[in-house]
């Protein structure tokens, strides 16, 4: 009661003190017919809350969204299931659905004529231009009385999140790093048999033979450790985002590091589908996420495109290369850069050497502030840059495909001689 | 729309200002309709909001000014009657009660003026602004117009129904509201068949029950407003020592128009008995009922009165104002029995009088000794009282003697308006100028009005007593000398007053009819307007001008010789001869002047009420005290028993109703540690000014906003275990564990808001709950995704 009191909207408040002050006022020159008004306006407002006051429904709520995880521009079903495990309420029952605003209206529902047990699914589209990580819900849920002079708010609590990955391509098949990863399959391989200090070890696993526990390190270690008599051979790829903010130009969805995220997932994609264990490292260094560990090859995107979804620039100057272990081995490497300056060359060159393949789409920055004004010539620096720490580079401008560029790039690679051994030769055409 | 049919149907509020309703029902409703309509074709042509007010402006005074003046075209014809109308309409409402009778200018065109505007009012706000809730100014400035306006009756139904409609509306308006809000997930699933903002998104089922609920919320709100407005007048306002003046002597009433009444309840009607008298009189004949003493140029009021609440009608002596006591009396008692049909406010005595005993409070002025009720609602329907009524008998030498009274009395009763026209002057002097004395005067102008003077007896006249129907009234020629009692009476009045005569008009019965022995009866057609003149010595006096056609005879004292000695009371009165089928009053029960409005009634009689008042608000009082005390005489009594094995059980149980007087739920079903690590969780800060106003939850033992609180917790608990579970518990400090156990509750209060320590220390949950019973409360389920209506 005491809640619903304090529900009582602008038009019940108004009723009351004016029903209460007349009612006195009425009492004092003893008018009945003012007193009668006045008991009325009162009154009116007093029953309303305690009729929305004695309610005792119990709504329940199960979110679900299909799919959870969904590229931008895609829809997904978002699906509703109410029951009221309580008794009826008084009153109507006025739902609303909280949003981003990026996801489209707030879906509002009414609920009238419901009984105990009652039990409703309803569902709704969301759609969203824009990558993210969005909460679905809380549901706000008001009730009113039948004149409008009190209203209730209440919230459920859970949210359910959708995660909207960055728009992607289907690349066309180019030649990768050559002999070096096989054929890209993963496949076990037999250890080469050397000293003892060459086995790898794993933890101790039911089942294991007790014969191949390797003591040296259990005692290290504190438990029994296994030796590893097979190490699974995989191919590995690193793709790189440089989300440094000066790097990139532009706002919100028109700006280039949209461009180059886009890019980015589509070549994760695409490696991934490749048999390819990818993982993605940005300027501020290896995402935790994405860490090559064994996984299928279908769920191996999936933590790669999450974290494509949210990530942002960083302002930071330098790349971080702290990801980049000694004498450790990156597999095929494909960055995707930005306005690239001379004094990032260090940095790239470390990431090329460690490569077993350095593949760099420079993204035109500047173009994608003016798209009308297209110079071949604008990334030259930058090519002259990345190429020259021996990567093989292809022009990403805002009006170009990313196919065809990585068609090209493909077609680059492919070429005898190509690569670090051409320096400084002069860029012509959105490939070098 | 709605809004329009909701202030017409208020309009009926009005019905009791005119005996032809229709007149101005009819008009508005067109009028109204026409509002409605042009409201409705500008949003259908989708006009700006103001071209659509501008345009209905224009519909209602168009309408109003065709149905007041019944021409559609302005020209100089129909503007000159629609002025006057407006004119005659004012000048009705200034002179007459409501109903207005048929024979003044109508009131309807202030009427038709202001529903229109009324209607336009609430279109304006319901359907152009969207603001239906404020309609109800409108709806409430109709509904209590009439009972500004002189508390002119309002019929039963018309409240009622207004508040429902109003409330339709404010019904429909927020359904439209709510349908328009979103989807309607209140059928089985289907292929939506999207209208939005049609009703049809819900189904009949929803639209069922959302209706019930309206109709279980609005139709006791209007039973409980009629309940209520019923109740309060009994309370009064002396009950609850509102009002100013009791104790202080006396009040003043205000008493407005007061002879508008007496010619409409002689104009129509039938013959309706009022007032039975049995009396040992031979000849009773006038009773008074009021006296106007206040001649203002519009009319005879009866002014002021001054009413000592020691004044009343029970039973003292009263005393015979001005009248000497040499002048021979006879004194008789009078028993009065008032019909059903006679609600006056005023109850009818004989003059002079010295004894009234009547049933309630009715207050007189010592002045003018007319009687007034001075409670709520009482009038002398169905009244038995009594009264000892004295004949005086006057003698005309005596009378003739006597000085001129001007300065004797208050100057109430001589003031005359200086706008008076010279013309009654003159008439005035040029009557009495042969008479040497006052009384002569006074003489010479009754047998002037009922005899020489050419006058007229008809209720055929303009009514009034303002100067200009006076002059109308004293003026020869068509239509002039032509009046019945008011005119004569306050004519008379008026021109004694010229003469220097302290004067009044008393308003009354003329003489009763004979039904046997000494049982008479007063019919509504015997009622009169007679002047009362003031001579010292004497006293008030009674004069009759008017014609013998209605009042046979005059006073004896008027007619003696003055050198003759006075013979015999009065034989010639006769029986009433106020059958002329002129005269018909009304027939439900006249009502006289008006109902005065008391700003305090007796105190006598509301101190029981107070007293009941008062005794009932302690017993209310003590009622809403009795949980603290029982939740301080436990407390008391457990900190007092003696100490031993089971003090640990007894601090536990103190912790556990301070729980619950905090509005909390003790954890059961749980070992005493594991409660207290909930407990720990609810603690507050150990002052009480950085107060957490929410629960913080399931802080458990890392709650640190505490410790020493947590620790004292920790102590209890080991006692508490201790003396449960062990063979030889630890005998405890009895003195620190009770500063334990309060500490604990002090972190306790400190951990909920203020209201709630509030309710905690007033109204304490636990003192409704037996101090063994264990708190058998199912443990929720926390689901995240239910939402619950915990009010």
């Amino acid at each position: 009661m005491r809640e619903s009191l304090r529900g009582l909207t602008t038009r019940g408040r108004v009723f009351l003190g004016v029903g209460v002050v007349c009612f006195f006022g009425g009492l004092v020159v003893s008018e009945t017919t003012l007193v009668r008004a006045a008991a009325f306006a009162m009154v009116l407002p007093l029953l309303a809350a305690a009729f929305v006051g004695r309610n005792r429904y119990r709504l329940a709520l199960v979110r679900t969204v299909t799919p959870q995880l969904v590229t931008a521009g895609q829809p997904a079903q978002v699906t509703l299931s109410l029951t009221n495990e309580g008794k009826a309420p008084s009153g109507m029952l006025l739902l609303e659905e909280q949003l981003p605003y990026v996801l489209g209206t707030r879906p509002r529902f009414a609920l009238g004529g419901v009984h105990q047990g009652w039990q409703r699914q309803v569902s709704y589209p969301v759609r969203s231009e824009v990558r993210g990580r969005f909460d679905i819900g809380p549901m706000t849920v008001r009730l009113t009385d039948p004149f409008g002079l009190v209203e209730l708010g209440r919230a459920f609590r859970a949210t359910v999140p959708l995660t909207v990955t960055p728009r992607t391509v289907a690349l066309p098949s180019i030649p990768l790093g050559g002999s070096a990863t096989g054929s890209g399959d993963n496949r076990p391989r037999a250890f080469a048999v050397g000293s003892a200090e060459d086995v790898t070890v794993r933890e101790y696993r039911r089942g294991d033979d007790l014969r191949r526990v390797h003591w040296r390190s259990s005692a290290r270690v504190g438990e029994l450790m296994v030796r590893r008599e097979e190490q699974p051979w995989q191919s590995r790829a690193t793709v790189f985002l440089d989300n440094r903010s000066h790097v990139h130009q532009g706002l919100g969805l028109a700006s280039s590091f949209e461009g180059a995220v886009s890019a980015a997932a589509s070549i994760a994609l695409y490696l991934s589908q490749r048999g390819f264990m990818v993982r993605l490292v940005t300027a501020t260094g290896e995402q935790e996420a994405t860490a090559w560990h064994m996984r299928d090859a279908n769920t191996n995107s999936r933590p790669i495109l999450e974290s494509l979804a949210v990530v942002t620039t960083v302002s930071r100057e330098a790349i971080d290369s702290g990801w980049l272990t000694e004498g450790g081995h990156s597999g095929v490497t494909v960055g995707v850069f930005g306005a690239i300056e001379s004094r990032d060359g260090a940095a790239l060159r470390r990431m090329a050497q460690n490569a077993s393949a350095a593949l760099a789409l420079v993204v035109d920055a500047h173009g994608w502030q003016t798209p009308d004004r297209q110079d071949p010539d604008r990334c030259a620096p930058q090519l002259q840059i990345a190429g020259g720490q021996g990567w093989r580079c292809g022009v990403l401008g805002p009006a170009d495909r990313l196919e065809s560029v990585w068609q090209d790039l493909g077609r680059r690679l492919q070429r005898p001689g190509g690569g670090a051994s051409t320096k400084g030769a002069t860029t012509n055409g959105a490939v070098w | 729309m709605g809004a329009a049919v909701v202030t017409w149907f208020t309009l009926c509020a009005w019905l009791g200002f005119t005996v032809n309703p229709s007149r101005y029902l009819v008009p508005t409703l067109l009028i109204g309709m026409a509002i409605v309509g042009t409201g409705a074709v500008g949003r259908q042509l989708r006009a700006s909001r103001g071209l659509i007010v501008f345009a209905q402006i224009g519909v209602t005074l168009g309408g109003i000014f065709v149905a007041v003046s019944g021409s559609i075209l302005p020209d100089g014809e129909a503007m000159e009657s629609f002025a006057d109308a407006y004119a005659g309409a004012i000048d009705s409402a200034r002179n007459y009660r409501s109903p207005i009778p048929r024979e003044a200018p109508s009131v309807h065109p202030l009427l038709i003026a202001g529903g229109a505007v009324s209607l336009l009012y609430a279109d304006l706000l319901a359907s152009t602004l969207r603001r239906v809730s404020l309609v109800a100014v409108p709806l409430l400035v109709i509904y209590l117009l009439p009972a500004l306006m002189n508390g002119t009756p309002l019929p039963w139904w018309v409240f009622p129904g207004s508040a429902a409609l109003f409330l339709v509306l404010l019904y429909v308006n927020e359904f439209g509201l709510v349908s328009r809000w979103g989807r309607s997930i209140s059928q089985v699933p289907r292929p939506q068949s999207r209208r939005p903002g049609t009703l049809s998104s819900f189904d009949s089922a929803a639209i069922a029950q959302h209706r019930q609920h309206a109709v279980s919320i609005g139709a006791p709100a209007i039973a409980l407003a009629l309940l209520l407005a019923v109740m309060v007048p009994s309370w009064e306002l002396s009950g609850w020592g509102f009002g100013t003046g009791s104790g202080r002597g006396g009040q003043e009433i205000t008493i407005q128009s007061p002879m508008t009444d007496l010619r409409r309840d002689l104009t129509r009607g039938e013959d309706r008995t009022l007032l039975t008298l049995q009396t040992n009189d031979p000849q009773p004949d006038y009773l008074r009922i009021a006296v106007l003493n206040r001649f203002s140029s519009n009319a005879w009021t009866s002014g002021n009165r001054n009413f000592p609440n020691d004044q009343t009608a029970g039973g003292q002596q009263l005393n015979l104002v001005g009248t000497s006591p040499e002048v021979p009396r006879e004194t008789y008692n009078y028993d009065l029995t008032a019909t059903s049909t006679f609600a006056s406010t005023w109850l009818p005595t004989p003059f002079p009088v010295t004894e009234v005993n009547a049933a309630g409070v009715w207050k007189y002025d010592r002045d003018t000794m007319d009687f007034l009720a001075a409670e709520e609602d009482l009038t002398t329907a169905d009244l038995s009282y009594t009264a000892v009524g004295v004949d005086l008998a006057h003698d005309a030498e005596t009378l003739a003697d006597a000085a001129p009274g001007g300065g004797a009395v208050p100057s109430i009763f001589t003031r005359l308006p200086d706008s008076l026209p010279d013309v009654v002057r003159d008439l005035s002097d040029e009557v009495t100028r042969s008479a040497p004395s006052q009384f002569e005067k006074a003489v010479a102008l009754q047998e002037w009005f009922r005899e020489t003077g050419g006058f007229e007896y008809s209720l055929e006249t303009s009514a009034g007593s303002g100067t200009d129907e006076l002059v109308a009234f004293l003026t020869e020629g068509n239509g002039g000398r032509i009046g019945y009692c008011e005119q004569f009476a306050s004519a008379m009045a008026v021109m004694a007053r010229a003469q220097g005569i302290p004067a009044r008009v008393a308003v009354g019965f003329l003489r009763p009819e004979r039904l046997s022995g000494n049982t008479w009866e007063y019919s509504s057609w015997d009622l009169h307007a007679w002047p009362e003149l003031y001579f010292p010595g004497a006293g008030w006096v009674r004069f009759e001008p008017t014609p013998s056609a209605r009042a046979e005879g005059v006073p004896d004292y008027t007619t003696q010789e003055l050198a003759e000695p006075e013979p015999d009371p009065s034989t010639s009165a006769g029986p009433s001869a106020s059958t002329s089928a002129s005269s018909a009053p009304r027939a439900d029960g006249p009502t006289l002047p008006d109902e005065p409005t008391f700003d305090s009634s007796a105190e006598d009689s509301s101190w029981p009420l107070v007293l009941a008042v008062a005794g009932v608000s302690l017993l209310l009082l003590a009622l809403l005290l009795i949980p603290r005390a029982v939740r301080t005489v436990r407390r008391r009594r457990r900190w007092q028993s003696p100490p031993g094995d089971h003090w640990p059980e007894l601090g536990w149980a103190e912790l556990r109703d301070t729980v619950l007087d905090l509005g909390r739920r003790w954890p059961t079903g749980l070992s005493p540690r594991e409660a207290s690590n909930r407990l720990a969780g609810w603690f507050g800060p150990a002052r009480p000014h950085q107060s957490q106003r929410e629960n913080r939850g399931w802080a458990g033992r890392q709650n640190n906003i505490n410790p020493d609180a947590v620790a004292a917790l920790d102590r209890i608990v080991v006692a508490v275990e201790e003396s449960r579970y062990a063979a030889t518990p630890q005998v405890v400090d009895h003195t620190a564990f009770r500063a334990d156990v309060e500490r604990c509750v002090e972190a306790l209060r400190n951990g909920v808001s203020a209201s709630a320590q509030r309710r905690a220390t007033w109204w304490p949950v636990s003192a409704f709950r037996r101090t063994r019973t264990v708190v058998a409360t199912p443990t929720t389920s926390e689901n995240e995704e239910v939402l619950e209506s915990s009010l």
